[in-house]
């Protein structure tokens, strides 16, 4: 027995692998065209999707309204088929003041299931994205621009006298994860106090609050217990007129609206699917969508493999059957599989490696400057870093150049603005300038007392771990040393602990970075204005965000970019951001793939994509 | 034996318990939550989307929540990967770092085994190249191998794929990566193992009696060297299940490596703390079944 136990062990375990093996081998046909998707795809929800993953994937399974066109990034008729520009260059879905958009829903649009999609299913999906419950990340894009959807989302915007829905709990057995709402009572708010809602019902006033821990006994009056007071969702700017047309209201003209509508976010989800799976409708047996494509398998850290919606109204003009994409997460990894054929375009490349590529891969190498800005952010709200002249100085002897050739080398642009170039009308006003002897001449308009307390204070620039942030860190920090004889420390954190400190204003100089979800300036300033939740300077100009006001309700785009750029110029005049380059984004792809084009917006609609395969 | 199964048993659920315990705790102290991206939403998202999955409550509510959850092994929703569960996480990436553990648990026994084995025996030369090849071995990390293999296999002589799952040749280059150090630890054990034992008396005393040499190396040195092989065969099996990490992530396995680095990074808190559970219940599953082969295989060792 002693001497079997070993090999009897060992016959064990290669049983248990032949095992293994054969369940984990399986034998798919190649797919037409495949890629790398870098990480996992966090989610298939629409709604909920945050991660360039889950868009690259979900602009192939779902469509919106509108569609951006890969190489000029204008919007295209999606599901609605109205948005087209007419003789006069004016788009046919915006009425002539420019407030209201109608938009036809084509009378082919289908879900992968066959049924039609019509109105109301875009009403109740982007009710579903505002609706607070639902959390989605991106609500802004209603918010920003359509009528009271920013105080539905929003119920501490709430005043006395608004038309209010109370969403009563949830009937019992029923799960917050089961995308049901509770019932729902029309009124009109009374008033708000301490999270208790007065709102008149038919006549009759009562009092609801959505946190059970509040003392409800204390009151004199019963207070009910409810799931959420929201804005009467009648009042927000979104209307079914029938199945195939649909009324948007506008806070402000803006033709940028109809780019926003192309948003990932903004896609329409079956109402019945999510009501009846709850949250497994984005299960590959449940999930239903509005695209090109349909998921067919997906293995979680492996693949996701997408195949032709036979319903989908276009069918005849998409480019592939099936469509494989990879789960691969080391840029490295990547280039080996594009290099061994086995994958047909691949998102990012090793930095290091984009001067090698461009030599020898020039064919097959897309690169295009991103709509985005890595810079430093001050923290103005105490001194020293409160003083507009160190903060002049210490942005004015850092050499840009520098960073991108030595420690970036992927062919970014120096940053001379904080708003990226590329918007068609707008030039950012002032160049950032660089010059050390500028630099010293700012240095030396410092207040004395600040400028002591700067000379004995021990100030760091704060990063989060990461190689490429590290040496870029390093580099500005000799830059400072070298220009102005000045030392700041540097100190790195962890993704999260790095976040939470720049969000509590604990930090002296912290690194950041802006991708712009539309290509209009207004993506970039909003970030600084006094009370916007991305301020991590805690800067506050109120030139700037009057400048922003007006921009908001001027008419006159060309009047309206001229505003933008104003503010811009203070912005780089008080200098509570350091911008230091502006990203490239590099995809190899194989030469013979047709409808790739690297854009600002870093978009790949899987729609027009063709493989020769 | 029953009552040792009991008390193993035992031992085991407080140990799990105790490494939940601490590690909820480590994991909530840790500054950052699970909800934080880079710079694109705004804080009173962060606190709804932090409201739904409850962990806007108290600690101490939180704790006992998630316990007893755990406790009927449902591991919850997994906080980043929101399509998913604890527990579909794990059914889908366990095969595949299974998979890939055991075959190259297999490779090293094969190759590291009679290597140590031989050296032993043989000493001189042979034991100081195969020592030097072991030092080597355990030292280079995994990463450095693969990009070797894959240099080597992938580009110079084409003959396998550089990455990615779902053929028995794509399995091929990531089995031989995890297996080097592996093999090479093994080859040293055995050899200890072999040294001490090829100078015991009983050995001595079947080489004075004559018998071939191949029945005193398999039948009387064998069982006895590979006692310190055996005993380090547990920590090994949870080891290499979860020093995978390196390896699939080189060549985009779908196992639970990946997942388990990105849970503690993202703050998954779910996913982290399913998968440290799992990790601890394998390596105590691993630590009692060679306690067992180990009673089963030395008769010296007294009753468990």
């Amino acid at each position: 027995m002693a001497r079997h136990s070993f090999g009897i062990l060992i016959a064990f375990l290669a049983l248990l692998c032949a095992a293994l093996v054969a369940v984990a081998v399986s034998t798919r046909p190649k797919a037409d065209f495949t890629f790398c998707n870098s990480a996992d795809v966090e989610s298939l929800d629409p709604a909920k999707a945050a991660d360039s993953s889950a868009h690259r994937v979900l602009n192939g399974i779902f469509e919106g309204l509108s569609v951006l066109h890969p190489a000029t990034l204008v919007p295209q008729p999606g599901v609605a088929d109205n948005v087209i520009r007419d003789a006069n260059g004016d788009w046919q879905c915006l009425t002539d003041d420019g407030l209201q958009c109608v938009f036809h829903i084509r009378e082919d649009a289908r879900w992968s299931d066959g049924t039609p999609v019509t109105a109301h299913d875009f009403v109740y999906s982007f009710r579903r994205v505002l609706d607070p419950q639902t959390a989605a990340p991106y609500p802004h894009l209603l918010g920003d621009y359509v009528v009271n959807a920013e105080k539905y989302n929003s119920p501490r915007l709430l005043e006395s006298g608004d038309a209010v829905e109370v969403e009563l709990l949830l009937a019992d057995g029923v799960e917050d994860t089961d995308n049901l709402r509770g019932e729902l009572l029309g009124g009109t708010l009374f008033d708000v106090a301490e999270g208790i809602f007065a709102v008149e019902i038919a006549g009759q006033l009562r009092h609801f609050t959505t946190a059970p821990q509040t003392s409800a006994d204390q009151q004199e009056t019963p207070v009910e217990i409810c799931r959420q007071v929201l804005l009467d969702f009648s009042e927000v700017g979104i209307r079914a007129v029938d199945d195939h047309n649909l009324e948007i209201f506008l806070i402000r003209p803006n033709p940028a609206f109809l780019q926003v509508l192309a948003h990932v976010t903004l896609s329409p989800v079956k109402q019945t699917y999510l009501e009846t799976f709850g949250n497994e409708w984005t299960s590959v047996d449940h999930l239903v969508g509005n695209g090109a494509y349909v998921v067919s398998e997906r293995r979680l850290r492996d693949r996701m493999r997408l195949q032709k919606n036979p319903h989908y109204w276009d069918r005849d003009d998409v480019g592939c059957d099936v469509i494989d994409a990879l789960t691969v997460e080391s840029p490295s990894t990547m280039l080996n599989l594009y290099e061994a054929g086995q994958v047909d375009w691949i998102p990012s490349v090793p930095t290091a490696l984009v001067g090698d590529l461009e030599r020898l891969r020039s064919e097959a190498l897309r690169s295009a400057p991103a709509f985005s800005t890595y810079f430093y952010v001050f923290n103005v709200r105490e001194p020293p870093f409160n003083d507009v002249h160190l903060r002049r100085a210490l942005c004015q002897s850092v050499n840009r150049r520098e960073i991108v050739e030595t420690v970036l080398r992927g062919g970014q642009m120096p940053a001379s603005s904080f708003v990226p170039h590329g918007i068609a009308g707008y030039t950012s006003p002032v160049a950032v300038t660089e010059d050390n002897a500028s630099a010293r001449a700012e240095l030396a308009l410092v207040a004395a007392d600040k400028l002591a307390q700067f000379n004995s204070g021990n100030w760091a620039l704060l990063y989060n771990t990461g190689d490429t942030h590290r040496a870029i860190a390093e580099l500005v920090q000799s830059q400072w040393n070298e220009g102005l004889g000045v030392n700041i420390g540097l100190e790195n954190r962890e993704f999260g602990a790095f976040r939470s400190s720049v969000a509590r204003g604990e930090f002296d100089i912290a690194r950041s970075g802006w991708t712009g979800d539309v290509s209009d300036p207004i993506a970039f300033l909003h970030m600084f204005a006094s009370d916007s939740p991305f301020n991590d300077a805690g800067w506050s100009n109120a030139e700037y965000d009057q400048l922003l006001a007006a921009a908001g309700t001027e008419h006159d785009a060309a009047r309206r970019l001229e505003m933008l750029a104003q503010a811009e110029q203070i912005l780089l005049r008080e200098c509570p951001v350091l911008p230091l380059y502006h990203r490239v984004s590099h995809h190899l792809v194989r030469p013979e793939v047709e409808g790739f084009f690297a854009n600002a917006s870093d978009i790949h609609p899987l729609r027009w994509i063709r493989s020769p395969h | 034996m029953i009552a040792f199964v009991l008390k193993r048993l035992l031992t085991a659920l407080l140990t799990l318990w105790a490494v939940f315990t601490l590690s909820f705790f480590l994991m909530r102290s840790v500054p950052g939550g699970p909800f934080d991206r880079d710079q694109q939403v705004s804080d009173e998202i962060q606190e709804r989307i932090a409201a739904r999955y409850g962990l806007d409550r108290p600690l101490a509510e939180q704790y006992f929540g998630e316990l007893s959850r755990v406790a009927t092994f449902d591991l919850g929703p997994s906080y980043r990967l929101t399509d998913y569960s604890v527990n579909q996480v794990i059914v889908e990436g366990l095969p595949a770092s299974v998979t890939l553990g055991l075959l190259s648990l297999l490779l090293a026994i094969a190759l590291g085994v009679p290597v140590g084995m031989w050296a032993g025996i043989r000493r001189g030369r042979v034991d100081r190249w195969v020592c030097r090849f072991a030092v080597l071995g355990i030292a280079t990390p995994s990463f450095v191998i693969a990009s070797l293999l894959i240099l080597v296999f992938s580009f110079w002589l084409p003959i396998l794929p550089p990455a990615g799952w779902g053929s028995p040749m794509q399995l091929v280059l990531p089995v031989i990566c995890l297996a080097i150090p592996l093999a090479a630890y093994l080859a040293r054990l055995a050899r200890a193992g072999m040294l001490e034992t090829w100078n015991a008396e009983y050995i001595r005393t079947a080489q004075a009696k004559g018998l071939p040499p191949s029945v005193i190396v398999w039948k009387h040195a064998f069982p006895a060297a590979m006692l310190p092989v055996v005993s380090f065969l547990g920590p090994a099996v949870a080891g290499i299940l979860t020093g995978s990490l390196v390896v699939e992530r080189l060549f985009a396995i779908p196992g639970l490596g990946t997942s388990f680095v990105n849970a503690a990074l993202d703050r998954d808190y779910t996913l982290a703390m399913g998968l440290v559970l799992l990790y601890t219940a394998i390596l105590l599953v691993a630590n009692a079944l060679v306690d067992i082969a180990q009673k089963l295989h030395d008769p010296r060792l007294e009753a468990l």
